[in-house]
């Protein structure tokens, strides 16, 4: 058929066509190859680089001396992929296979099959990121599952370090816990950076220090198959080990103050005062503000927030009926603080009414300095008799500091409220420890905006002042506070920021910084006069007074206060008291030359003579070295 | 003694053969570097050569012989088309029937080697008509018979195989000296004829009968979801029905210029490209030999083809016109269809790239093909050289 011009100009148009299509490929070739090729290079890029992260090791926390308190040890943890459920309400959709597997993994691990979905449907990681299922899983255990890999598919075995507490629940509140990060807290500045699996600090120096602790995670830039198993690792960048931070904490001393709130609380229990559950207690080093224990009750083990609490384990610390263990009474709880308040009002007197120690008041059990209808009383009904300054302190009696509080309140300058604040009430002291209270030290400008809602009882009254003048009322103090404003009376005048980091290190020791004690913003504007009076009038509390019973026979000297704070609840039936008084003790040692301030407070321990001071020549024992068991003390003193 | 050169020049087409090794060699390189593994390698040389040895045979067959086998060939090929729903012969793969188990060799997929032979029984009938159509009735009657394979195939059921079969059909009429007008009616009558099906389809049929899941009449739920991802070149469902063709643009796209280098594609080599051997071998190269080596090739089937028309022109006979032209329309459709697959040119439909996909049934037929070629070329009126002067060698 050659030479058919017809048949010829067919086969032309077919070749036409042909070549038609080889242009069409040639130019979306062109198209996806050289004009989209940076688009789809980086998705080829995207589509096989993962990163992933190793987890620094955590620094350790020492105390001041080199005693390790929180340190790091490997463990087994057992993770698994997600499930594609959202929650244990939708277990019905897994295939029954899958639900044979919830099953096998649950019982090996002893969890419940819902403590399986629960931890596998946690939304926190990424869809293809592992969940934990368990943390230190028994050997056992983990050769059981490695053995099985075809009965649990997915699950793996992975080398962990986790936090450990040689100690156990020694200055837990101090040290605090560490937990996974969650997903608010993701959100917040302080988190910046972080990744869904990280474990962060939640309370205490864990939390407050936490960029020193965390280290900088390495990255692994991982190249990965469709199916998103490892190929190769492109690069990886190691990771840089948390530092270690001393504290100012002398876990000895940790120890003996915790052992003594324990004794103060048998004591009281014993005595009758049941509700004594609950107490704290600081020492601090009076010329650095160096903080050396910090303890309350009732506590915790940090211990058990490896891996993540159990919800019930959970609920029931934060239950009520367990008193919130996980609470740092000393920097978060407010209290008033009742007669150890009046060596500030002693000093304002001093200050500004120009009272002397000759000056003298008679207790006769009442005091109408407003006039017969409106009788206060002393704690002490049948009355003190004629009591000169440092008389009226060592025996707490009250009415020479409600006179002082009429005369301020005539005054009306608000002096009283000064003089606290410069010792550091009604503001927090910045101790590097989270959820610290500012106490409250009340005028008349808060008592307005405090009953904004009740208008009669907007306006500050003469009461308020002399309530305030024993501590009373509505003034409220941290443990924290009241140990923080006896540094300058028992050093003369100088306050010192409450210290609890000492430095930090490296791995290897070597020290990175090493932190210098730092004197608050604002000196307490007081004369010396001022401070060596209340100065002798602490030592007599001790000599002479309610605290006699306490420090007899102590070999080191000790200045100090009683307090016992009212709770103000009454029983709505009977009008009576329905729980004891908080029990309080601030003092230093030694008098002559004072080195720590400690502060005892015991919740609804009674008498703060017989209960809190006591506890505080246990851990002034301790700290001068003496060998010394509990001493009975009777005193009945507020 | 025969005169080599002689011999040579009759027998051999020079250009066919050069791009026919280079292509076998091109696949065979490939198919070792870039797919590796699973010994798919060895079997696809055990394809090129029993493919050889077949395509020789056929090369010295006079193929006009063919023609006065209609008939057995007809019932060969039908037999060919439905034997894998045979029940003893059938292999099912993926709900797809389209191998059959032959001892020794394995599972074979009678569709390839079909295709040619549905080329040789249309050019036979086609030539009856000495290369003018120009009466409906004969046109109808052509298209009807032609038709048979088509619906034979679509037992199976093959798609991919019964399209071939119609563009091979619908250039073969043309060559075949169908009016054009026919052609017109014929090409949209059937673009008409689909969209009814597919109407018709998806309105009539209670698609929640079967959950939601189930397939339509004639037309499949896959096949719609592929027709989806075509349209919107598989945006909507990256994970799912999109898939493939995301991950074969991101393969030939980031293959650039040059390319990744022979096994160092990262889509290929880590799994991302599914079929790699296969359906998709194509990204594999597009990925790993860049633009250069995807132009190369397919300046290698545009060679091949335009050698197949000139072979198609150089014939004195219009049975071998036809066949080489339904040769040439059978490969430019799967070129067309399985490397615009890969771009998101074509729907997803699963057809072999002709010497390059790997599949022993594939190889063999389209070397077989080449072999009709030679076979036509050789039978082509030649003006032989020799020292002495011309003269003209009949070889019958």
């Amino acid at each position: 058929m050659a030479g058919d011009v017809s048949l010829n100009r067919r086969l032309l148009v077919l070749g036409g066509l042909v070549l038609l299509i080889g242009a069409a490929l040639v130019f979306r070739l062109w198209t996806l190859q050289i004009i989209q090729f940076d688009q789809f290079a980086d998705r080829a890029d995207n589509n096989l680089r993962r990163i992933a992260t190793t987890t620094a090791i955590r620094g350790r926390i020492f105390d001041r001396n080199g005693v390790e308190l929180v340190t790091n040890r490997s463990t087994i943890a057992v993770m698994a992929p997600a499930l594609r459920i959202d929650n244990y309400e939708q277990f019905d959709r897994l295939s029954e296979e899958q639900q044979a597997w919830v099953e096998r993994v649950g019982t090996t691990l002893n969890l419940s099959n819902e403590e399986v979905v629960n931890r596998l449907t946690t939304t926190r990681e990424g869809p293809l990121e592992l969940r934990l299922l368990a943390i230190d899983v028994p050997m056992e255990t983990v050769a059981y599952i490695v053995e099985r890999s075809g009965e649990f598919a997915g699950v793996e075995v992975e080398a962990r370090a986790v936090r450990q507490y040689p100690h156990g629940s020694v200055a837990a509140h101090v040290l605090g816990y560490t937990g996974n990060i969650t997903e608010a807290e993701m959100g917040q500045a302080a988190f910046e950076g972080y990744q869904a699996s990280d474990v962060v600090g939640k309370t205490g120096v864990e939390r407050s220090f936490e960029h020193i602790l965390q280290g900088v995670r390495g990255t692994r830039e991982l190249e990965v198959n469709a199916q998103g198993r490892l190929q190769r690792v492109v690069s990886e960048t190691e990771p840089t080990a948390g530092q270690d931070i001393y504290l100012t904490l002398d876990v000895n001393t940790q120890m003996a103050t915790e052992q003594a709130l324990l004794d103060a609380m048998s004591v009281a229990q014993r005595d009758g005062h049941e509700d004594a559950t609950a107490a704290s207690a600081v020492v601090m080093k009076v010329d650095t503000g160096e903080v050396l224990a910090l303890a309350s009750y009732p506590t915790y083990y940090p211990e058990e927030f490896i891996g993540g609490i159990p919800q019930d384990r959970w609920a029931e610390l934060t239950d009520e009926n367990s008193n919130f263990p996980l609470t740092n009474r000393a920097v978060s709880s407010m209290y008033p603080p009742a007669s150890t308040f009046k060596s500030f009002m002693t000093m304002a007197a001093v200050d500004k009414l120009g009272w002397g120690p000759n000056t003298t008041h008679i207790c006769t059990g009442t005091w109408t300095g407003f006039g017969e209808q409106w009788p206060w009383r002393c704690w002490l009904r049948t009355g003190h008799g004629a009591k000169n300054l440092y008389e009226a302190n060592y025996n707490s009696c009250d009415i020479p500091f409600y006179e002082a509080g009429r005369e301020f309140h005539l005054r009306g300058n608000d002096e009283i409220q000064d003089m606290a604040r410069h010792f550091g009430y009604g503001s927090v002291t910045g101790i590097d420890l989270p959820g610290e209270a500012r106490g409250r030290v009340p005028d008349a400008e808060w008592k307005a905006f405090w009953n904004r809602d009740f208008p009669e009882y907007r306006a500050w009254v003469a009461g308020d002042t002399v309530n305030l003048s024993i501590g009373q009322g509505d003034m409220l103090a941290t443990p924290l506070q009241v140990a923080y404003s006896h540094i300058p009376i028992a050093n003369g005048g100088d306050k010192w920021r409450p210290q609890l980091l000492h430095s930090i290190r490296d791995s290897r020791g070597d020290v990175i910084r090493e932190v210098e004690p730092e004197l608050a913003e604002n000196q307490p504007e007081v004369s010396d006069r001022a401070i060596t009076i209340i100065q002798n009038a602490l030592r007599m509390v001790i000599t002479d007074g309610t605290g006699r019973s306490a420090f007899r026979g102590f070999e080191v000297p000790v200045s100090g206060k009683t307090g016992t704070a009212e709770t103000g609840r009454r029983d709505p039936i009977t009008g009576l008291r329905d729980q004891d008084s908080h029990a309080w003790f601030v003092g230093y040692a030694p008098a002559n030359n004072p080195q720590y301030v400690a502060v005892v407070m015991v919740e609804h321990g009674g008498g703060g003579g017989a209960i809190a001071a006591p506890a505080a020549r246990q851990i002034f024992a301790q700290l001068f070295g003496l060998e010394e068991e509990w001493v009975t003390a009777t005193d009945a003193s507020r | 003694m025969y005169d080599i050169r002689a011999i040579l020049g009759r027998w051999v087409h020079p250009a066919l053969l050069v791009v026919l090794v280079l292509l076998l060699t091109y696949g065979a390189v490939f198919l070792q570097t870039a797919v590796r593994g699973d010994g798919s390698w060895a079997r696809q040389m055990q394809g090129v050569a029993l493919g050889l040895v077949l395509m020789t045979v056929v090369w010295l067959f006079d193929y006009r012989r063919l023609q006065h086998w209609l008939l057995p060939l007809f019932a060969f090929n039908i037999f060919l088309l439905v034997s894998p729903r045979i029940p003893i012969l059938g292999h099912t793969v993926s709900g797809a029937t389209r191998w059959i188990s032959v001892p020794g060799i394995g599972t074979v997929q009678p569709s390839e080697p079909a295709k040619v032979i549905t080329i040789i029984l249309l050019a036979a009938i086609i030539a009856r008509y000495g290369g003018k159509i120009e009466d409906w009735r004969t046109f109808v009657k052509v298209v009807a018979i032609s038709m048979v394979p088509f619906f034979a195939v679509m037992t199976q059921p093959d798609l991919g195989t019964g399209l071939v079969f119609l563009i091979v059909m619908v250039g073969m009429l043309f060559i075949g000296g169908a009016k054009l007008r026919y052609m017109a009616t014929l090409i949209v009558g059937g673009v008409l004829a689909i969209t009814l099906v597919f109407v018709v389809n998806v309105h009539t049929f209670d698609q929640t009968r079967r959950g939601g899941e189930g397939d339509y009449l004639l037309i499949r739920t896959y096949q719609l979801n592929r027709l989806h991802v075509f349209l919107d070149q598989g945006a909507s469902d990256p994970r799912g029905a999109g898939y493939d063709l995301n991950q074969s643009k991101i393969a030939i796209g980031s293959g650039g210029m040059s390319g990744k280098g022979l096994g160092e594609g990262t889509q290929s080599q880590l799994d991302f490209i599914s079929e790699r051997a296969t359906d998709y071998i194509f990204s594999v190269l597009g990925e790993e030999t860049g633009f250069v080596g995807a132009i190369a090739l397919i300046g290698l089937y545009m060679a091949l083809m335009i050698v197949a028309l000139s072979i198609a022109a150089s014939s004195d006979d219009i049975f071998g016109t036809l066949i080489c032209t339904g040769i040439v329309c059978m490969w430019a459709f799967q070129v067309l269809q399985n490397i615009g697959m890969t771009m998101g040119m074509m729907p997803i439909t699963g057809i072999p790239l002709p010497f390059m996909s790997y599949g022993l049934s594939a190889i063999v037929t389209n070397i077989i093909a080449c072999g009709v070629l030679f076979s036509i070329w050789s039978r082509r009126p030649y003006q032989g050289r020799t020292r002495g002067g011309s003269h003209e060698i009949t070889i019958n």
